[in-house]
């Protein structure tokens, strides 16, 4: 399902801007394409990322969508090469966790683990630089090191 | 005033993400919000947030006797419309367009509504969760393409006139 809400692009480009500044990432793009801009996809270095994956690139998802004053979102990492893939989502799928959960699926498992989560600022472009500074520093390491 | 917190960040990164930040300011805030939530000092803020004004990325509006920064919705509108004109050739948004007012014809006539809001106002009648769910999507989805419509078409309005100025910059 996808998230509640509409999109607005111009946050996208705050968004962009953060994803741009990330050491593991390479390129920034619009899904499905710069003219309906209806997320943003970002490459990931295979190299860049610990534990080291390949030779496929990893994909980092970003979508923000509102609702009056509610934002909703999905930021989402994902590895092709191995099936790992996990993200910090703001969405009506788990609300027995809170309004935000992280949650993460190993390779070879065939669950997906959810898990409560939060963040203090409420500014779409300081969301996603914390969640990308767990994902890259933490996270990924914890779940696969 | 604050002090600026203490860490490894350099000015760089401050007025980055005070930047960025901005970029996001749908609602209009002051400079202290937004020093706030981005962990930098008002007065830091604020010079980044002034620069925005002068460079027509945010506007200020007066409100409880408090200045407040906000998106310049006109002029990102512009910048959008000029970033299309200048990345995509005219057949490419022309193309994008009849998608657009092709699927929008599609759902009107599979649901017999003609908004998004009789959409989601027909899920009330439905009990299957996979069709109410597939309704809310289209819905979704159709919201997102009818903003991006008139966008487009004003991109489209005037692209030979817009190629002609650009050809005029280099």
């Amino acid at each position: 399902m996808s998230l509640p809400g509409t999109i607005d692009t111009t946050v996208y480009r705050g968004l962009r801007d953060v994803l741009e500044r990330q050491p593991e990432i390479t390129t920034v793009t619009y899904e499905p394409d710069s003219i309906v801009k209806r997320s943003l996809r970002a490459t990931v270095a295979a190299d860049r990322v610990r534990p080291s994956t390949g030779p496929a690139d990893p994909t980092l998802d970003v979508e923000w969508r509102f609702r009056g004053d509610e934002q909703f979102y999905r930021i989402h990492y994902a590895d092709p090469n191995t099936g790992f893939n996990c993200g910090y989502h703001r969405d009506a799928d788990h609300p027995d966790l809170g309004p935000v959960h992280f949650q993460y699926q190993v390779p070879d498992a065939s669950d997906t683990h959810h898990e409560a989560s939060s963040f203090d600022p409420t500014i779409p472009t300081e969301i996603l630089w914390i969640a990308l500074e767990e994902l890259f520093e933490r996270r990924i390491r914890e779940l696969l090191g | 005033m604050t002090d600026e917190p203490s860490g490894d960040r350099t000015e760089l990164t401050r007025g980055e993400r005070v930047r960025a930040a901005a970029r996001t300011l749908r609602t209009p805030r002051t400079a202290a919000w937004v020093a706030d939530e981005t962990d930098v000092s008002a007065k830091t803020a604020r010079k980044y947030l002034d620069q925005l004004v002068e460079d027509d990325v945010l506007r200020v509006v007066e409100q409880d006797g408090q200045r407040r920064y906000c998106i310049d919705q006109l002029m990102a509108t512009y910048r959008e419309i000029a970033t299309l004109q200048r990345e995509h050739d005219r057949e490419a948004l022309t193309s994008s367009l009849v998608s657009i007012r092709s699927s929008i014809a599609d759902w009107k006539d599979e649901f017999g509504v003609d908004t998004p809001g009789e959409l989601r106002a027909s899920i009330a009648d439905l009990d299957a969760i996979d069709e109410i769910d597939r309704r809310r999507d289209i819905a979704s989805e159709w919201e997102h393409l009818a903003d991006r419509q008139p966008v487009l078409r004003a991109a489209l309005n005037e692209y030979d006139w817009a190629s002609e100025r650009d050809a005029l910059s280099v």
